[in-house]
């Protein structure tokens, strides 16, 4: 599988749109892929844990 | 702005104060619980035992097997309400308790008749509360039109009727702050009533859809653990009325016996639960559901106009959707117990894993054929494709994979791109407990995503501004994105 960033920075993009928008939940979304992307090992729900606190 | 976001609230993160969703005063913030603990329970039965014994009391023995325990009322900041002194001590009033004990657990309940104007019949706040309710859950007009059944209802139930309008002061923001006390006023009004009800064991549909009603508002007050267990303890109501059968398998599905307003409801509970599997996946949810048509049929054709058959075809199918949903939470569940149990070697485990992983993800895709048909049925036999009268421009999106995608979505209509964004979401987290690490493997969950980006952009050209279901999508980007994430690639660099 060749290197994403070009399709990870489409979403990232689209994200922030979002979040220009008043989506406050979009910036959290963008937090927790930066994480996912400098540590693709640790879970999906791992991150949750730490950007999304209120869940919990 | 967003002024109309109704689908951030499922992720329980949007802090601004003027969107939906957000209580802006925390001094009436209201702090009304109960507790569906069965443990507790026993631990309030055993004091009120040996409070009862200590005075020489006549109590009536008490079975231990209430329904559901009863409502705390926890100690509230300062505010109108506290001239109620309710303890968080004793569980009940002291008043109530003793009542309860001297009349015993068959005492019929006592229902307060509503005053004549004493009815939440507000043509403004029909539109609003059944508009939101609707499109937050994607219940087309159900709501809107049952919302006259539950005005009906909930003039012989005071329960029903001042959690309405505790709601009702809730779901207009701009009132909401300065309606905050009174929201919370008919929330102390309609609990001890409830509390009562559950106690004594005789419940009506009015008390079973207020829980519904009141998981909503602790969701949109962002009290996630509340809302959690009145989804449980409106389960437990269920099952006790017997409008859910429970098969030898764990499943339910609503028996004949559901009413079609409780069936709404139930199917609202149903999406609600969903949300909270979304971050809260070790949570106890929603048992795996037995998908019923039959049952969804008796309450969308009561609810929608039955000229609109094929709308009637398209809510069925969300319903099948929903139920993948919760089957998916469970396979996840269910995959990460296996993949920690000692009784399996890891290659036992990753083969089982696999097997249900390829069950549910024929489940899921033949699912999206559906969508796929109905639509194309629907094409065929009414109005064509309105074209948008602007558009915007959006960067497009760079895939060099799987190109013929975009023009499949530019045929669709914006229903079934929302659709197949859902399905497309619960395809790739059924692909998470076996391949928990983020990146592009398996592959179906790499296509997934590359559905998502291409809908999502259509979507935008189309309408470019949020008008509702946003939080959807957004969540269906953040999969995406977490695909696009790749081990072998690190900050971008092949490894």
């Amino acid at each position: 599988m060749q290197n994403l960033i070009t399709e990870f920075e489409w979403v990232q993009q689209r994200l922030s749109e979002e979040s220009e928008l008043g989506h406050s939940s979009a910036t959290k979304m963008i937090g927790l892929l930066k994480i996912a992307w400098n540590r693709p090992d640790v879970s999906f729900w791992e991150i949750g844990k730490v950007v999304f606190p209120k869940l919990r | 702005m967003v002024s109309n976001c109704i689908t951030c609230a499922g992720f329980g993160i949007c802090d601004h104060p003027n969107r939906l969703g957000e209580f802006q005063s925390s001094r009436y913030s209201p702090s009304i619980e109960i507790i569906y603990d069965e443990e507790h329970l026993k631990q309030v039965n055993s004091r009120r035992h040996s409070q009862s014994s200590s005075t020489n009391s006549t109590t009536s023995s008490s079975d231990g097997h209430a329904l559901i325990s009863p409502i705390v009322l926890v100690k509230r900041p300062s505010g109108i309400i506290n001239s109620r002194r309710w303890s968080s001590e004793s569980v009940l009033p002291h008043e109530l308790s003793s009542f309860l004990d001297d009349v015993g657990p068959r005492f019929p309940l006592y229902i307060q008749l509503p005053q004549p104007d004493d009815s939440p019949f507000d043509d403004n706040m029909t539109y609003f509360l059944g508009r939101r309710l609707d499109t937050f859950l994607g219940l087309s007009e159900c709501f809107s039109s049952a919302y006259e059944s539950v005005c009906l209802l909930s003039t012989t139930n005071s329960v029903l009727r001042n959690v309405l309008f505790a709601f009702i002061t809730y779901i207009n923001s701009k009132d909401r702050t300065f309606q905050a006390a009174q929201c919370a006023i008919h929330l102390h009004d309609a609990i001890p009533s409830l509390q009562r009800a559950l106690l004594v064991q005789n419940i009506d549909d009015g008390n079973i859809i207020a829980v519904v009603l009141l998981a909503y508002l602790a969701f949109w007050w962002r009290k996630a653990t509340s809302a959690k267990s009145h989804l449980n303890g409106f389960l437990k109501m269920l099952l006790h009325a017997k409008y859910l059968d429970l098969d030898e398998y764990g499943k339910v599905s609503p028996s004949a016996g559901m009413p079609p307003l409780v069936l709404l409801f139930w199917r609202a509970a149903v999406r609600l639960d969903q949300y909270f599997a979304f971050l809260r996946p070790e949570d106890q949810t929603m048992p795996p559901i037995k998908s019923s048509p039959e049952s969804s049929l008796r309450y969308i054709t009561h609810f929608v106009d039955r000229s609109l058959a094929e709308n009637t075809q398209w809510l069925l199918l969300m319903d099948e959707l929903e139920d993948l949903r919760n089957l998916t939470v469970h396979y996840n569940r269910r995959a990460m117990t296996v993949q920690l149990s000692s009784n399996y070697s890891t290659l036992e485990s990753e083969k089982y894993i696999r097997r249900a992983e390829a069950k549910l993800i024929q489940k899921i895709e033949r699912s999206l054929s559906n969508l796929l048909l109905t639509e194309a049925d629907h094409k065929n036999r009414s109005a064509p494709i309105i074209e948008p009268v602007w558009s915007s421009p959006v960067e497009p999106f760079p895939a060099a994979y799987f190109p013929f995608l975009v023009e499949k979505y530019e045929a669709y209509s914006d229903r079934l791109i929302e659709a197949s964004i859902n399905n497309r979401v619960i395809l790739i987290h059924s692909t998470i407990a076996g391949s928990p690490i983020a990146g592009p493997t398996p592959e179906v969950r790499f296509r997934a995503a590359v559905e998502i980006c291409y809908a999502i952009l259509i979507l935008k050209r189309r309408s470019p501004f949020a008008v509702h279901g946003r939080g959807r999508f957004l969540q269906a980007l953040m999969f995406a994105g977490y695909t696009f994430c790749s081990a072998k690639c690190i900050l971008g660099i092949p490894s």
